[in-house]
């Protein structure tokens, strides 16, 4: 393995540091550096995106350090904030650490996963002449809940002092070697005392569904994990920690209200019915202070479309619209803290670990046969829809096939597992690029409206208005433009998505496989 | 990445003293610092408290490469390693004689070690021979200590004199003065006149007990005591050299 930690080991709870002092001494003179004591808080996004690259972030004081999370080495150390709940790459000092920050999390914040204490000692053994030939460290991780301490010692050798290192490994040979970094070891601790694990959210759907087992119980599992990723996520959106959480919710909304009308026959239909209903509403609710998030997030992009001399005029426009977002975040906890959320969150919960007492028609129906025919017919309808768009029609058709695009994304997700995982990665990486162009021009189109709206609001007459006016102004051209262009673009990206390799594997994907049998 | 040697013709003008305390500076700003000792005498390696290795002689570090990585020594100050000199050294010269281009050796056994090291300072022994032609080459700068006395001025007079016939540019060297005595009229007026001149430094490094204690508590004083006087004057001449490192 490329990922090897060396000269760590634990330490038993039953060996006393002295025991081993005295065992070094007799070899080495033993110099000890004063204790170093700190609290340490590790951090990651709700969603594991630092762990997800192989990172771990830690925290004392406003001395942040990220770490490789394979070996514990330090990869960059930089002043930041201090750790609160929600801290943003921004409120970190402009430098390298910002930069890898930036990038990975990018709207996302960091919150605090796991805390405690480390306490490190530094041993310098020497030789006779009192020279330093091996640095042993003591280390111990309390974190906070956690029963056990974590204690290890771990050697950095001083270079051309072969022989005294191999000495002293010999001593250590007796215990046991820590495989992984201890600041990973007592990270992973320290989270599981706050009762989550390491990874444990993502904002994609994992499933392991069985191709033989019947539709109804797929979709109750399908249907339960959606509902889990809302649970999870209200509680940062109840605490507004970043735009994400809110994000996610809606997006498991989204997918279940599909799921619900695209998937048909499973469960009865006065469940659909209702619950179709229900999650609308949950979708409506939350719309609001979503759309804001949205343009609030352009904010630099904005800026970055503007010269300079207009990019003033912008600044009452964010400032409005950070007031408003904060009303509809208002509204939006009223909302999610009342009854009907409540009840909605809970029936459902409740309807997806009993059983059906009437049984819908495909209900016993193997998944496979329900979910290829679910997925090939949102495909057929995606391409037949995407070739009737020519360069005169009318704009409203592409938004069109943007949600036709979305059902088919959603109805592939669902039921990934069923299929050869390679191709269905390959499949969604071409569905992927065609949704990647129709939600740009989606977006184009809205923020043109959402400028628009906003200038019709403006009374004339101060400086400051009409700054605002101009800056308005020029986005909104700025934008046309970018999009008239991207309406040209049209039909080469579909008909990429189009290509006679793309129809093969779909059709290969997803076509009944009964006559194979 | 550059080397700098310490060097003069002299001895006893603090050599070792100065790059000693520039080493552990260079390293302690977190710049990668390698100090080879060149002199047989061992200074540099007796304060670091490094002994040379057993196996460790002149041949071995004119053939380069890993006979000199092998010998590499890591000192007790993180990113700072010193190359341990032998006793064998007294003879580098018979050695380098009996070696084809025989001026350049010294530069293509340390030139490739500045993959690993931001910077590679030389504790040169005291002489103007073929030694001295080889680290005049390999240096980028040499940094000359010298105590404000007509006898150094004269033997700068014979290194410049030295450089010019070896064809080697006088802008490499920087003139520092070392072991400055305040309470003596000659060094501050010698210093005085001496400062106008081009590739003079300004910051001298005084007489100081502290200094001078070195040998006994054998760690550079300014990683002994960072506070001291001693320490300041060279933080402020470590800076200085810096700015004409350019």
């Amino acid at each position: 393995m490329e990922h090897q930690v060396v000269d760590n080991w634990y330490l038993p709870e039953t060996m006393e540091p002295t025991a081993l002092f005295k065992r070094l001494k007799r070899k080495f003179g033993l110099v000890h550096e004063p204790e170093v004591h700190h609290k340490i808080t590790y951090c990651d996004s709700f969603d594991w995106r630092l762990f997800a690259n192989d990172y771990l972030l830690s925290c004392v004081g406003t001395a942040w350090r990220l770490h490789d999370l394979h070996t514990g080495e330090i990869i960059m150390e930089e002043s930041g904030p201090k750790v609160n709940k929600a801290c943003f790459a921004k409120a970190f000092q402009a430098g390298r650490l910002q930069q890898q920050l930036t990038d990975i999390l990018e709207m996302r914040c960091v919150s605090p996963i796991a805390s405690g204490e480390v306490t490190v000692q530094e041993c310098r053994l020497v030789n006779k002449d009192e020279k330093t030939v091996v640095r042993l460290f003591l280390e111990q991780h309390q974190m906070t809940g956690a029963d056990d301490r974590l204690r290890a010692v771990r050697l950095e050798p001083v270079r051309g002092y072969i022989d005294e290192l191999e000495a002293v490994r010999s001593i250590l040979k007796q215990f046991e070697p820590v495989n992984r970094p201890p600041a990973y070891i007592a990270m992973e601790q320290g989270c599981t005392c706050l009762g989550r694990t390491p990874g444990d959210y993502s904002s994609k759907m994992v499933l392991h569904l069985d191709p033989d087992q019947t539709a109804r119980s797929a979709v109750g599992i399908i249907y339960k994990q959606l509902l889990e990723a809302m649970h999870v996520n209200i509680p940062g959106v109840l605490a507004d920690l970043d735009s994400e959480f809110l994000h996610d919710f809606r997006v498991a909304v989204r997918r279940t209200r599909s799921g619900l009308s695209l998937i048909k026959g499973v469960l009865p239909p006065a469940v659909v019915e209702k619950y179709k209903e229900d999650f609308a509403y949950l979708g409506q609710v939350t719309g609001p202070t979503r759309d804001l998030d949205v343009y609030l997030l352009y904010e630099d992009e904005y800026k970055s479309r503007l010269p300079e001399t207009l990019q003033d005029g912008l600044h009452s426009f964010f400032e409005n619209l950070a007031a408003l977002r904060a009303q509809e975040q208002r509204a939006l906890v009223r909302e999610l803290k009342g009854p009907r959320v409540e009840e909605i969150l809970c029936s459902w919960q409740a309807y997806l670990d009993s059983e059906d007492t009437q049984s819908a028609k495909f209900a016993d129906s193997p998944v496979i046969d329900i979910a290829t025919k679910i997925i090939y017919r949102r495909y057929k309808r995606v391409l037949k829809d995407g070739l009737a768009i020519t360069d005169k029609t009318p704009d409203r058709e592409i938004h069109r096939l943007r949600i036709q695009g979305k059902k088919l994304r959603y109805a592939i997700e669902f039921f990934a597992s069923l299929f050869p995982a390679q191709d269905i990665a390959t499949a969604i990486k071409r569905l992927k690029k065609l949704q990647n162009y129709l939600g740009d021009f989606n977006d184009l189109s809205v923020q043109q409206d959402v400028l628009r709206n906003h200038l019709q609001g403006i009374r004339p007459g101060s400086r400051k208005n009409l700054e605002l006016g101009a800056a308005l102004g020029a986005l909104m051209s700025n934008l046309h433009r970018e999009q008239v262009k991207a309406r040209g673009d049209f039909a080469a990206i579909f008909g990429k998505f189009s290509s006679a390799r793309n129809i093969a594997l779909f059709e290969k994907l997803f076509t009944c496989k009964k006559e194979a049998i | 990445m550059s080397i700098l040697a310490v060097y003069n013709i002299k001895g006893g003008v603090g050599k070792t003293a100065t790059s000693v305390n520039l080493a552990y500076l260079s390293a302690s700003q977190g710049e990668k610092t390698l100090l080879c000792d060149l002199d047989p005498q061992g200074s540099a390696s007796y304060y670091f408290r490094i002994r040379s290795p057993k196996k460790f002689n002149t041949k071995k570090l004119l053939k380069g490469g890993e006979h000199i990585e092998k010998n590499i020594r890591g000192t007790d100050y993180l990113g700072l390693d010193l190359l341990p000199a032998d006793f064998s050294y007294r003879n580098i010269d018979i050695a380098l004689d009996e070696l084809k281009k025989s001026t350049v050796r010294l530069n293509n056994v340390l030139r490739p070690l500045l993959a690993e090291y931001d910077r590679i300072i030389l504790d040169c022994p005291p002489n103007l021979t073929l030694l001295a032609e080889n680290i005049f080459y390999a240096a980028d700068t040499i940094l000359v200590p010298i105590i404000p006395s007509t006898l150094s001025l004269m033997s700068l007079k014979q290194l410049f004199k030295f450089m010019e016939k070896i064809g080697q540019k006088r802008t490499k060297a920087l003139v520092m003065f070392s072991m400055v005595e305040k309470r003596k009229k000659m060094h501050m007026e010698l210093m005085g006149a001496m400062r106008k001149r081009k590739g003079v430094l300004q910051e001298p490094i005084p007489f100081l007990a502290d200094i001078e204690r070195m040998g006994i508590y054998r760690q550079p004083v300014t990683a002994a005591l960072p506070n001291s006087r001693a320490s300041q004057a060279y933080k402020a001449l470590w800076a200085e050299v810096c700015r004409n490192l350019g």
